[in-house]
This record gives C-alpha cells, structure tokens and sequence, in this order.
C-alpha cells in the first residue's frame, strides 16, 4: 500500500535528476559524467568488480531499479512514452506479452561468444548506454551547443547583455555517425511510443542479463487478496510482464516502475517479499499459482540453468575482456587513438563507441572513426588533428571512459604520453612550395621537439625529434599548407617518452 | 587583491570613507574636536594607525614614507592658525612621521619658527628636520652665512638633519652663488662642523644641470619632483616637467636617495576625469586618485620619503592612511593607473579596423583579434606583462569573449610571420607581433603560453 504513494514519484524524480546529469556529462560539463561509471556492460568491461558486484547485488534484492533509474536509454523510452500517453488522453495502452525468451536469450548468446570470441559488435550495436551515449553526443549535445552560439552571436551583433555563455566549436563528425544515431534515435522512439519498453525485454542484453538476476529477486511486486482482476495494471505495465489471468507479474521483465502498483484501484499490487506458495495457497487457491514464486512457473529447471550460465558467460566475459588481450587484428596503420588508449588491443576490445570522449573532448579533435579501424572498429574513436590538437595538459578523454578502454592517464605524464609521432612531408611544405619563411610547426610544438635546421640549400627546415615528439597535432593543426605537410601517425603501442628524451634539450 | 586587513579595514569604515568626504566641511571646532579625540585614543593606547618607514642609508635610521611639508599650514586671518597647526603636527608625530620640511620663506618666514616651537615639545633625535638655503632670494653670496644663522635660530636648534640648496634651477645662479659665491664650501663647513648632518638640493631644473651637479658633486641625498605624470620612461625624452623618470634614474645611477616634492602634482592628480578615476576605482573600489598618486610615487625603492603640503586635516588624515597600508603597487595596478591616463598602456593596439589587412592568406582575422583584445584585455587589465599577474578567473574571462568573438582557425595562433600584411597596414603596425602577444595572452599554444 505504502509504494502506491512514493514509489512512482520517486522513481520519476530519480529518473529526472539522473537525465539531467547525464545530458550535462555529454555537454561536456565536467564531473557530471560520473554516472557512466555505473554502467553495467562498461563496469564490466572495465574489470571493475566492485561497481558490478553492487550492480547485480541491487538486483538480486529488489529487482531491474537499475533500468528504471540508473539507465539513461531506459529513461528517454520512458520519456517517449509519457508522451505518447499524454498524446493519447492518458488511455493504457499495453497488454501483457509472453516472454521472448528465444530472442532475449540469442542476443546474450551472441553477446557473450562475442566477447569471449573477440568481437565487440553487441555492445558496440546494443548496450543501452552506449546508444544513448551516441544520440547525445551527435544529436542532442550539437543542438545545444550550436543554440547557445546562436545566443552569443545575437548578443554580440546585437550587443545584447551577456549572460556569460561560452562558444563551443560544434564540429561536424562524420554522416555515417550522425546518421546511425538518428536511426536508433527514431527507431527506439517509434518502439517506444507504440510498445513501451519493448527494446529492454527483447533486445538489450544488460536487460536480459539484469532479468536473469531478477528473475530470483528477494523483493518484487506481487499480487495480493484483494485484486479484482479489472486488467488496469497490465494495460498501464510498459514490460507487459502482468499476467492478470494467472496473477503473475514476471520479476526477470519487471523494472519497478510502479506504475501499476499507482494504477491499481484495490492496492492489490504489492512490493515486498512474496507470500510462501502453500500460505497463499490456504486463503486464495484460485489466486495463488503453486511455483508462484518462481517468477516463471512455465520455465523448466534446464531453461533455468542455461539462462544463468549463459548470464555468467557474458558477464565472465566481459570482465576478463581486458586481461584477455585477444587480438582481432594489427593495429590500422597511421591511424591515432585517443591518449590512455594504451595497445590497439584492448582498446578496441573494450570501446563501446559510447562517444562520452568524443563529446568531452575540450578541443573536438576526438572523432568516430568510419573504417579507419577497418569493420570491427567502426564508430571507435580517433585523433583527428583538423580542428585542433591534443593539450598535453588535458586528460579528460581518459578520465571519462567508463569502459576502461582508455585507461587513466597521470597529468604530470600527459606530456610524455606518445601516442604518435609527426612526419615531416616537404613536398607540401610552404618554405618549399611558396618560398615563404615558415617555422610554425616548431614554434607552436609545446614540447619542443621540432627544430629548424638548414637543408645546405638555403632553407631551414623543421626536423621532428621522434624521442621527444609525443604526437599532439599542434604542428598538424598549425601548419598552414593546404596539404598538411606535417602529419601525425599513431603508435600500436602508446608509451611514455623518457623525461627530457635521450635526445635532450633541442639545439637552437 | 586587496592587501587590507581586516583591522585596516574596520578603521577606514570608522574614520576613514565617511569620515574624510565629510570632514572637508568640518569647521574649526568639530576638526579640533577631532583631533583631540585622536589624541585621546592615542593615549588610550590605540597605535594602530602607523606610517610605514623606510630605511634613509646615510643616517642608517628609518624615515616616515611621508613627510610633514610646513609650506601650506592652515591659517586664520592671514596667519598661522597657531593651535591647529600645531595639533595637526601632533596628529603627524603620533602616527609616525618623523619627517618635518620647512623653509625660509614658507609662510613668509613664519613657518621655520613655527615648526621649530611645534616640535620643541620632541626630543630632538626622535625626528629630522630639513630646512633649504632660498636659492632664488639670495643676491649677495655673502648673505648666505648670515641666513642660515637665522634658520637655526628660527627652528630653535643647534643643527638641521637635512639641509638643501633649494629650487637649483639654472647653472648659472649655482655657480654664482654657491661655487664662486662660496656658498657651497660654507655650507660644507657647517656640515663638518655637525650643524648640517646631510646636505642635498631640491631640483627644478632641466636633466643636463641635473646630471652636471650629480656627475661633478657629491650630496647626501637630493629632492626632485616625481608623480605618474611627470614620468617619464627611458625611451621618452623628457618634456617640460615630464623628465621625473629621468632625474630619478640619474639619481640611482649615483646611489643617492631621493627625496620626492609634488606627489600629487599640486593637487592636480586628486581631482582627475571621472573617466580616469573610475578606471582606477574598478580596481581598487577604496583608494582615492590622491592615494594612487602617493602610493605610485612611494612604490620606487630610491624614494625615501614624499613630501606633500597638507593644508587640511582632511588630506593629512587621508595621506596618514595611505601610508600606514602602503604597499608596493602590483603591475596590475601600475597598468590601471597607465590606463586611466589614456596611456591605455604600450599595450592597446593602434588598430583602426580598417580591414586592409584582409584577407590574411592563412585566415587570420586580424582585426577581430585585435578588436577582442583591445575590448576585453584593457577592460580585463591584463596585457603586456601583466598577464602573469592577473588572475585565472580575469584570463578565463578574456578567453571567453576571444573564443566568442573569433572563430577558433581565424585566432592568433596561425599567423606564421610571413608579413604579407605589413605592407598593407595604414597604420603601420607590427601585427604579426601584436598577434603573438594576443596568443601569448591567450596561451593558446606553443612554448611560450602552455594551455591553460
């Protein structure tokens, strides 16, 4: 009786307080990201055990909160379909579905030989988190930001009062990103208006994965004496886990949104622990169904099993993805990752292209890649030096991941981080081209490493010092031929450059 | 920013602020009033108002930053208003000046015997009196022995601490009066015999006399005329008045402490544009332009002591004040008191925004730098060496409106020096230097400004 006054509500203020900081972590505002740490397929991958274990535990007490709360996917479907209620008049509209166990239990089949296997495609294709992390980062951040530029250009043409807003260069990545992530975006949106969450019971593998868990749930909604069989909670169930006829609510689909407990007339939905089958059986016989407490009273001993094993595999998997090391390919030639992306390895083993970096990225230099890490790789992260350079005293990128993909880097080691080095390309050189006298590259290099030696023809050209050169992009970034004719390549392994380099201090 | 203490800052709200706007209209009564009540607190025990001091090398003793100048006492019916002058110099000693300047024909003559029986309640040692030979009224060398007797019986003392040839003006009436007339080795004398402890001149004339009598003699100390807009730097040549920065140098040059006159320029740097003073308030909400003026002058390490003639209680109390919280002005603040004189600093750029620079062939927009810099940097205070000393927050702010205003491959950052636009420049500027100096602001990149 109690959930029926704050369980919804609660839930619902939880749910706004949780979007908002994670629209502000993909607006780039520091410290507001910290709830991606908290998801559960990039904990996992990340190897931290404890997040997880806390995770699974939560859920194992009082059932998939996680996917009501702590999901950010899970609240936008829920955001849809408020709409949608609210389109329609407030009519319920859902009915209850058997489980698609066949499909729920393929994909987590799928994600777990994945990534025991190597192929990082279910995460990368499915996690929630990280489509989430997508639409934000290509849809919804670029929006804001390009509405906030708008606001300082009015104010300055019109000389407005300034309200202290900030410019944010808004780079445009590649179509392939943006337009994948309004498929998912009207996608997801379509299922959720007409289906509630449709996608987290038959699709998501971390649902699947939670209501494996949930399905033994020591706390969870169940009915009580008093229900009248009037089907209001299963119209209003956007799981469409209420079975009224048998008076079952499925814990392995239920998400403790409570809307049906705030639906019901009678109070006669319940969330606690349940009733003990032969207790319920006294009062109520033609109520209470014998394996009542199972969950899934149709679910055989062996479906059980396999379904758990099959839970365990994935998450097994996933957590000794890292330690594993199991190389797909070479890394791509040339191509630079992000810094803390310390082997091509397991960074692109573990990557699920969340783009949390890319939106983080103070100077937009981070990038999905198209097929530059060849298929496996696509929407991982790139340099791309076009539109700035890497600050060698910013770690933000690594400080975000929550994948583990990008590991921590120490700010004091930032400088020294090689994560590629620049080759000097003359035939597109300015000093060579255009006669001009340029030393830009050398200028610009905030670690010193380039300098300007004459070439016995009367010309001083930059000579890059590959021990020192940590591969930043500023000289790329700051060159100004056409054809940049200086260009960073990326390392298969990222490491520390020896303070000061053996090289030393440049010559002048 | 603000150096002020919290004590400091209680007694300016106290006697301070309010109390000096409205101690200008103060009649006789209510300023007596005031200053006994001064007295009386002084006498309670309250010390807490103190002129900072400054070490005077040839006495080896510490000489109040400001001095008492004996040449506008406040007078009634055309005299001396005996009593209020001398509760005036009573307030000085009590919170710590120990620099009394007087001379011969201050108040024409009454102003050495009034200083000599205000002070006679003193123990001698505990101040320095400094008296000055009137140049200008002598025309018989000869007089010179017989005027100084007279000084030292006026001020009722056996010896003057500092002793100046005053207002050496032309070389001509130097050497007349002083070399040829003897002045000079009678002077000499007095000083060997312990009737003179230092002997220096007070200066109004042009730099060459001013190097002639520095590179050919040897004083003790000298008085010269310094404050912000008789400056000038080692590349100006001096200009009429303008050549403080000129006699000071000279002064350092021989290791001769200064003695400064006309701080506040004759008053002239109390009362500015409001334009100028509200430069100078947004950066110091509390100083008045006097306070700037004295505190500009008492930030050079040579000064020993400025001598401003307070003719009301209000400025006494006020220059009492400034000195008592002296600290060396910041560059920030040195910038500030350049831009309100419209020296809008060496680093406001002379751009007009003419756009014949454009199109830059790597796409800087030079103008739109410039214009940025020259809209935020100045209002910021930062630019030409003060950027190390502003703030974070003042140089996030100017980032912001930089960032705002121009687009990130059009910033500073991709000049490359290759002065295509010089030519095209009607002005004449430097511009790929004035653009490294907006990057170097900005830190945008490179090794000469890490990112921020």
């Amino acid at each position: 009786m109690m959930q029926k006054h704050f369980g919804r509500p609660l839930r619902i203020l939880l749910g706004w307080l949780v979007m908002s900081a994670f629209l502000l972590g993909f607006l780039g505002v520091a410290g507001a990201d910290v709830l991606a740490h908290w998801q559960l397929l990039p904990a996992l991958l990340a190897g931290n055990v404890f997040t997880a274990a806390i995770l699974l535990l939560l859920t194992l007490f009082f059932g998939r909160a996680y996917c009501s709360i702590l999901c950010p996917l899970g609240l936008f479907q829920d955001f849809v379909s408020f709409l949608a209620e609210r389109r329609k008049g407030g009519k319920r509209r859902y009915a209850y579905r058997q489980e698609s166990r066949k499909l729920r239990y393929g994909v987590l089949a799928m994600l777990a030989f994945g990534l025991l296997g190597g192929a990082a495609a279910v995460p990368l294709l499915l996690d929630p988190y990280t489509i989430f992390g997508r639409m934000a980062t290509h849809l919804f951040a670029p929006a804001v930001h390009s509405g906030a530029n708008q606001l300082i250009h009015w104010q300055i043409v019109y000389d407005g009062p300034d309200v202290g807003l900030a410019h944010t260069d808004v780079v445009t990545f590649g179509m392939a990103a943006i337009a994948v992530a309004t498929a998912y975006l009207v996608i997801i949106s379509v299922v959720a208006w007409r289906y509630g969450r449709l996608y987290c019971q038959a699709f998501c593998p971390v649902g699947t994965l939670l209501g494996t868990v949930s399905r033994h749930a020591a706390f969870r909604l169940h009915f009580g004496a008093d229900c009248i069989s009037c089907g209001l909670c299963a119209k209003s169930c956007p799981s469409s886990c209420i079975d009224v006829a048998h008076h079952r609510v499925d814990a392995s689909r239920c998400i403790d949104c409570f809307t049906c407990v705030s639906v019901c007339p009678k109070g006669a939905l319940a969330f606690g622990r349940p009733p003990k089958a032969n207790a319920t059986a006294k009062g109520q016989s033609d109520v209470a169904d014998p394996n009542a407490s199972n969950g899934a009273p149709d679910l055989t001993r062996r479906q059980m099993i396999a379904g758990s094993a099959l839970a365990t595999l994935a998450a097994a998997g996933a957590l000794t993805k890292g330690a594993r090391g199991t190389a797909l390919a070479a890394a791509p030639e040339k191509v630079v990752r992000p810094p803390g992306a310390l082997s091509y390895a397991s960074f692109s083993e573990l990557c699920t292209a969340c783009h949390l970096c890319v939106a983080s990225c103070p100077q937009g230099i981070i990038r999905p890649a198209n097929l530059e890490y060849g298929l496996g790789g696509i929407f991982q992260p790139r340099l791309d030096f076009t539109d700035g350079y890497c600050d060698p005293s910013c770690t933000r990128c690594s400080d975000v991941c929550p994948a583990g993909a990008l590991t921590p880097v120490a700010k004091e080691e930032k400088r020294q981080l090689k994560i590629g080095t620049a080759l000097y390309h003359p035939e597109t050189c300015v000093i060579l081209t255009e006669g001009r006298t340029c030393g830009h590259c050398a200028e610009v290099c905030p670690i010193e490493a380039i300098t300007m030696e004459d070439d016995g023809n009367g010309h001083l050209l930059p000579r890059v010092h590959h021990r020192r050169c940590i591969g930043c992009g500023s000289c790329e970034y700051h060159c100004p031929a056409q054809e940049k004719a200086i260009r960073v390549v990326g390392k298969e392994e990222q490491s520390l450059t020896e303070p000061g380099g053996r090289f030393g201090a440049p010559k002048k | 920013m603000k150096k002020i203490s919290r004590r400091t800052a209680l007694k300016l709200m106290g006697a301070g602020i309010l109390g000096l706007a409205g101690m200008a209209g103060w009649n006789r009564e209510q300023i007596i009033a005031f200053l006994d009540r001064d007295a009386a607190a002084h006498e309670n025990g309250d010390d807490s108002v103190h002129v900072k001091r400054r070490l005077y090398p040839a006495s080896g003793t510490e000489l109040s930053l400001l001095g008492f100048g004996a040449m506008r006492l406040p007078t009634r019916q055309g005299d001396i208003d005996e009593e209020l002058a001398q509760k005036m110099v009573d307030y000085a000693y009590r919170h710590g000046v120990n620099y009394y300047d007087t001379a011969y024909m201050y108040h024409g003559g009454e102003s050495e015997a009034f200083i000599g029986r205000a002070l006679s309640k003193y123990p001698r040692e505990s101040y320095f009196l400094v008296d000055k030979m009137p140049t200008f009224m002598i025309t018989d060398p000869a007089d010179v022995p017989q005027i100084f007797e007279e000084q030292l019986r006026r001020c009722r003392t056996t010896y003057f601490d500092n002793y100046l040839l005053h207002s050496l003006s032309s070389r001509a009436d130097f050497e007349r009066i002083y070399l040829d007339g003897g002045g000079l080795d009678y002077l000499r004398q007095q000083k060997a015999v312990g009737r003179i402890r230092y002997l220096g001149f007070s200066f109004h004339g042009d730099p060459p006399f001013f190097d002639y009598l520095m590179d050919n003699f040897t004083w003790d100390c000298v008085m010269i005329q310094l404050n912000y807009l008789d400056w000038n730097e080692p590349d100006e040549a001096p200009d009429g008045a303008r050549q403080g920065g000129s006699l000071y140098r000279k002064a350092m040059e021989k290791n001769t402490p200064c003695f400064v006159m006309e701080p506040v320029k004759g008053g002239r740097l109390a009362d500015i544009s409001s334009s100028a003073e509200s430069v100078l308030r947004a950066r110091q909400p509390d100083w008045s332009p006097t306070s700037w003026a004295l505190r500009y002058v008492a930030s050079f390490p040579g000064v020993v002591t400025l001598l401003s003639g307070m003719s009301t209680l209000a400025q006494v109390v006020e220059n009492v004040q400034t000195m008592a919280d002296f600290e060396p002005l910041t560059p920030v603040e040195r910038h500030a008191l350049a831009m309100s004189q419209g020296k809008g600093t060496g680093s406001a750029i002379n751009c007009t925004y003419c756009r014949y620079c454009d199109p830059c062939p790597y796409g800087v927009d030079i103008a739109g730098t410039f214009h940025v810099y020259n809209t935020w940097a100045e209002r910021l205070h930062l630019g030409e060496g003060e950027d190390a000393a502003a703030s974070d927050s003042e140089r996030t702010e100017f980032l912001r409106h930089y960032h705002n205003e121009v687009a990130k491959k059009a910033r500073a950052d991709m000049c490359i020096h290759c002065n295509e636009c010089l030519p095209k420049c009607p002005q004449h500027l430097p511009i790929p230097d004035l653009l490294a100096k907006v990057n170097q602001l900005a830190g945008a990149s490179g090794r000469k400004g890490a990112s921020a």
